[in-house]
């Protein structure tokens, strides 16, 4: 006997087909069903019966159905401690905490500058003494503006790939910059250094990005970015990913449709282009006055904005990321993930940093002296006590932000949007239609 | 099975980190392939070596599973 598992999601598009996704699958699971293929009943009561029984084998090989008195607890507790406990070293590496940019919601101060050669060599040799306890190294380039300290990266990064091939032992790398310096030629020397995942910010159109996201001398900043990724397109190589992170606002409803259009232009023909899209966060309330109108605070907002990308002519290649398992808990909440700071103090979260009483350690001698609060960072399911209940608990896990505690905000956003982001995706055209 | 292409196709996963650790026949490579972007490295780096361009309807995952599998496609890609 088949059953619909407790991690499945479904929804309906535009064209009355029912779109199935099981958050314990990912996006591997979905898959949709014709109209005719199932009855109205099941919307309501998802009881398999309503659902032609030709289409059960390719349901379950998806995920959505499971056999009765499977026991999807214990397949989520697996998963649970695999997310928290990845086997590869993590280090986040503010190589400066300088910025060109003053964007009007950063919650940086930008007070200290670059690391020093002493604490890149407790880094090194920490990596060098310890890397055989792992599957292998991932470096994310955070700051700060990580460009800003080139030979800094070019130092340890040379250093990285000859300790990992020494040791057998991969070694990749990801960078969140701004996007300012990202020329191709800078681009390309990175990716000498394996830094082939990117994060770079856009956040509307020239005049909407250009409000929140001006050099330290207020001029904008859109059209030296814009050129940069353009460039960066024009390469022929297609090992390598950039997610453009747009941070939407109440200011976007009005150029929405350009900003897709421009959007469009970027993504949809070019799979190393990915968009991500995220509410302009008052992080630490640390946005400026003149901004602070500007913010969504309502899940409803949200809901507008994606309906606007659901029912625009245009197509954007939003990214998938984040319907994985596992995706919705911070890097800060694992064990195995450091953020190590341009002053060698050591945090797990990269909001947090400069706040004293966040830090969990030093690296120093070589190694990683961790306090007590270490472990209060690590997420706990136990957080929330709908967890092994809740649909979404295989992405949230109970805990997503360590620092905040429970779901909060984030798990009523994930859910109210949910329904829309699924069409989107079947927009994309992710979605298979079974067959027989 | 050409010894001198199998070669330079594992000097070529270990350049890009990937480290094959069986080279047994039946050895499914891509279990140590671990996300597209290594994926997209190796093919790059094969692409320099071999002086070659994988067409994108063949770059898929299965195509690359053994080094039998992709001495063929570069063999053919070679030839044509």
């Amino acid at each position: 006997m088949l059953k619909v598992s407790k991690y499945t999601f479904v929804c309906r598009n535009k064209s009355g087909e029912l779109l199935f996704y099981n958050t314990l699958e990912g996006v591997n699971s979905f898959c949709k069903l014709s109209q005719d293929n199932f009855d109205e009943g099941f919307v309501e009561s998802l009881d398999v019966k309503y659902i032609n029984e030709a289409y059960y084998g390719s349901l379950r090989e998806k995920g959505i159905l499971i056999e009765e008195g499977t026991d999807e607890r214990r397949k989520l507790y697996h998963q649970m401690i695999k997310t928290l406990n990845p086997n590869k070293l993590v280090l986040f590496i503010n190589p400066t905490e300088q910025c060109n940019f003053r964007c009007k919601y950063c919650y940086e101060s930008h007070s200290r500058g670059e690391m020093s050669e002493d604490t890149q060599n407790n880094i090194i040799k920490f990596v060098r003494e310890n890397i055989h306890n792992f599957a292998g190294l991932h470096v994310e380039w955070f700051g700060g503006e990580p460009l800003l300290a080139l030979d800094c990266i070019r130092r340890l990064s040379l250093e990285f790939q000859r300790i990992c091939r020494f040791n057998k032992r991969k070694y990749d790398a990801s960078m969140t910059t701004n996007g300012y310096l990202l020329t191709k030629e800078v681009f390309e020397e990175l990716l000498e250094y394996n830094v082939k995942q990117y994060q770079i910010t856009i956040d509307g159109v020239e005049e909407d990005h250009d409000m929140f996201r001006v050099l330290c001398g207020g001029a904008g900043t859109f059209s030296t970015i814009l050129e940069n990724i353009q460039e960066i397109k024009k390469l022929k190589r297609r090992d390598f990913s950039i997610i453009l992170r747009s941070n939407v606002s109440v200011k976007n409803f009005e150029s929405i449709d350009d900003f897709l259009k421009l959007l469009e232009k970027l993504s949809w023909q070019d799979n190393r282009i990915r968009i991500g899209i995220f509410k302009v966060g008052n992080w630490l309330d640390k946005a400026q006055t003149e901004i602070v109108d500007e913010i969504i605070e309502d899940t409803s907002d949200m809901r507008r904005i994606y309906k606007a990308i659901l029912e625009s002519e245009y197509n954007i290649r939003l990214s998938d990321l984040f319907l994985n398992p596992g995706s919705g808990v911070c890097y800060a909440g694992k064990l195995n993930n450091f953020l190590i700071c341009a002053d060698g103090s050591l945090h797990k979260c990269t909001v947090t940093f400069e706040d004293k009483d966040s830090v969990v350690g030093k690296i120093q001698n070589g190694r990683l002296e961790c306090n007590e609060k270490f472990y209060e960072m690590i997420s706990d399911f136990n957080k929330c006590d709908k967890v092994f209940e809740c649909f979404n608990a295989p992405v949230c896990m109970g805990e997503p932000c360590p620092v905040k505690g429970e779901g909060g905000s984030s798990c009523s956003y994930f859910k109210d949007t949910l329904d829309i982001v699924l069409q989107i995706f079947d927009k994309m055209g992710k979605f298979d239609l079974l067959e027989v | 099975m050409n010894e001198a292409v199998q070669e330079r196709v594992l000097k070529t996963l270990d350049e890009v980190g990937i480290f094959v650790d069986n080279t047994e026949e039946d050895n499914d490579l891509t279990n140590y392939i671990e996300d597209s972007i290594q994926f997209m490295s190796f093919v790059v780096k094969l692409e320099e070596e071999f002086e070659i361009e994988f067409p994108n309807e063949l770059l898929i995952f299965d195509n690359f599973k053994t080094l039998d599998s992709i001495e063929n496609m570069i063999q053919q890609l070679v030839v044509g």
